[in-house]
């Protein structure tokens, strides 16, 4: 079951899935606790297993099932513990001291979830978060907006997005990348891009929205990368409900323009 | 219309809002919660705030009944499965504020866990609150939660019969390492070594 410092991996995945025996599962257990490899391991296999658990199928809930586990909840202790309280404690005194010490946290609370989310947008690895490094300081730091902090952790967190890979024209290294989340309802858009190539003076990337049916593409904004040639761009205000059928990018005088001018340096469907 | 932050008397179990017979009947208010993160929303469930809690439920519980019916195949069962596993979450929400972990995988994994312990008549080999929380740098995988799980999707349908079947047979209907090789005939190591190798191969998968 081991080589006599760790744990077999395969028997590692079993303790993962609750499959081994009682006795083999306290065993595996103990070295689990005291062996940081083993842990690491558990834990990789754990979140394959929620994934693996999250495929499947998708069914409705039963009818009520929401009235009888609210109509649960106010039977526990917590909830009874809850009620008594209200009735013994000022309720305006009360309201005020947790209106302050939530109300002014709210911000930092999703600023703190918005870096973390932004974190993984369009990140596979640990270098490609530079990308966003500036916005995220931003979020950090709360000098963003809440209410733009908002929109964007519903974009980012939104079922009803459509999520684009952009992938580079033909030839470059290192070859230029982006991704773009659009949700055609809203008309929020986020792109992030990395390893664009510097623009001479006068020059500025532009993202295009590629409609379907041939459509004219719509510009969706100017950019410029850093220094690294990163860049990101966040637009909350974009036409809402079209048809897109991908997006592209191309460079452009400073100022942008109305139709894009050709090569396209990124695009993707 | 995008959520607005959210009025801080959502948050106060002891203002209208959140009084008693919001909880109890079918019209709790839920709209000043559900747009926030989960974070936040398990601070205020640790606030005692039943809306955020039945936020919690709107969100997940489908997720949650799902899979236990997955495994129970009995709406009955899976719906108490269910209710036990969020109601996890209301009692004991101190310990996921703490930990900041990421949410839905710990109610997919917990989930899952009871409903084989039901499934095989058994206590529960871990009690529900003491399965650590995946750890919080893998909240973010969660919030690509679509995209993750298309591309676990795209790599079990690839998956060989051979590694498919055992990782179903364990994971989903509970059997143990032992009893898979009974119904398949096949050496015990080798039940072994496919199990591990599709639970590899979902991995992978989420790190591409």
């Amino acid at each position: 079951m081991n080589d006599y410092l760790h744990i077999a991996e395969a028997d590692l995945a079993l303790y993962a899935m609750e499959a081994l025996s009682a006795t083999e599962m306290e065993s595996v257990r103990g070295h689990v606790q005291v062996c940081a490899r083993c842990k690491e391991e558990v834990r990789q296999n754990t979140l394959a297993l929620a994934a693996y658990a999250q495929t499947a199928e998708e069914v409705a809930l039963p009818d009520g099932s929401r009235d009888r586990f609210l109509a649960k909840l106010t039977e526990t202790p917590q909830a009874r513990a809850l009620q008594a309280s209200a009735t013994q404690r000022p309720v305006v005194q009360e309201q005020e001291r947790r209106s302050g010490l939530f109300g002014g946290g709210w911000t930092w609370t999703l600023a703190g979830a918005l870096a973390v989310c932004l974190l993984v947008v369009s990140v596979d690895d640990l270098h490609k978060r530079a990308e966003i490094v500036p916005l995220l300081s931003q979020a950090q730091h709360g000098a963003a907006d809440s209410a733009q902090l908002a929109e964007l952790m519903e974009l980012l967190t939104s079922t009803h997005v459509q999520k684009v890979a952009l992938h580079p024209a033909p030839v470059s290294v290192p070859p230029p990348e982006g991704r773009v989340i659009y949700a055609s309802q809203s008309g929020k858009l986020l792109l992030t891009a990395s390893n664009l190539h510097p623009l001479p003076a006068g020059k500025t990337y532009e993202l295009w929205i590629l409609q379907a049916g041939g459509k004219k593409p719509l510009p969706a904004g100017t950019f410029a990368p850093d220094s690294t040639g990163n860049a990101t761009m966040i637009l909350t205000q974009e036409p809402a409900g079209l048809a897109v059928q991908g997006f592209g990018i191309t460079v452009e005088n400073v100022g942008g323009s109305t139709t894009p001018t050709l090569p396209i340096v990124l695009s993707g469907s | 219309m995008l959520p607005t932050p959210p009025d801080p008397r959502s948050l106060n179990p002891e203002t209208p809002l959140l009084r008693t017979e919001d909880v109890s009947g079918s019209t709790v208010r839920s709209d000043k919660v559900e747009g926030m993160d989960d974070v936040a929303l398990l601070e205020a469930v640790a606030e005692g705030n039943q809306n955020a809690m039945a936020a919690v439920f709107d969100r997940y519980s489908r997720i949650v009944y799902c899979i236990a019916l997955r495994v129970l195949r009995e709406p009955g069962l899976a719906e108490d499965v269910m209710q036990e596993v969020l109601l996890q979450v209301w009692k004991r929400p101190q310990s996921f504020v703490a930990q900041r972990g990421n949410l839905v995988a710990w109610l997919s994994v917990v989930t899952r866990n009871r409903a084989i312990d039901v499934l095989r008549k058994r206590s529960p080999l871990d009690p529900l609150d003491e399965l650590p929380l995946p750890d919080p740098r893998d909240m973010a995988l969660a919030s690509e939660q679509s995209w993750l799980l298309d591309k676990v999707r795209a790599v079990l349908q690839s998956l060989p019969a051979d590694q498919k079947a055992p990782l179903e047979l364990a994971y989903f209907n509970g059997l143990s390492h032992t009893e898979i090789a009974e119904k398949t005939g096949s050496p015990l190591g080798t039940v072994k070594t496919r199990i591990r190798a599709g639970l590899i191969s979902i991995r992978k998968a989420m790190r591409a």
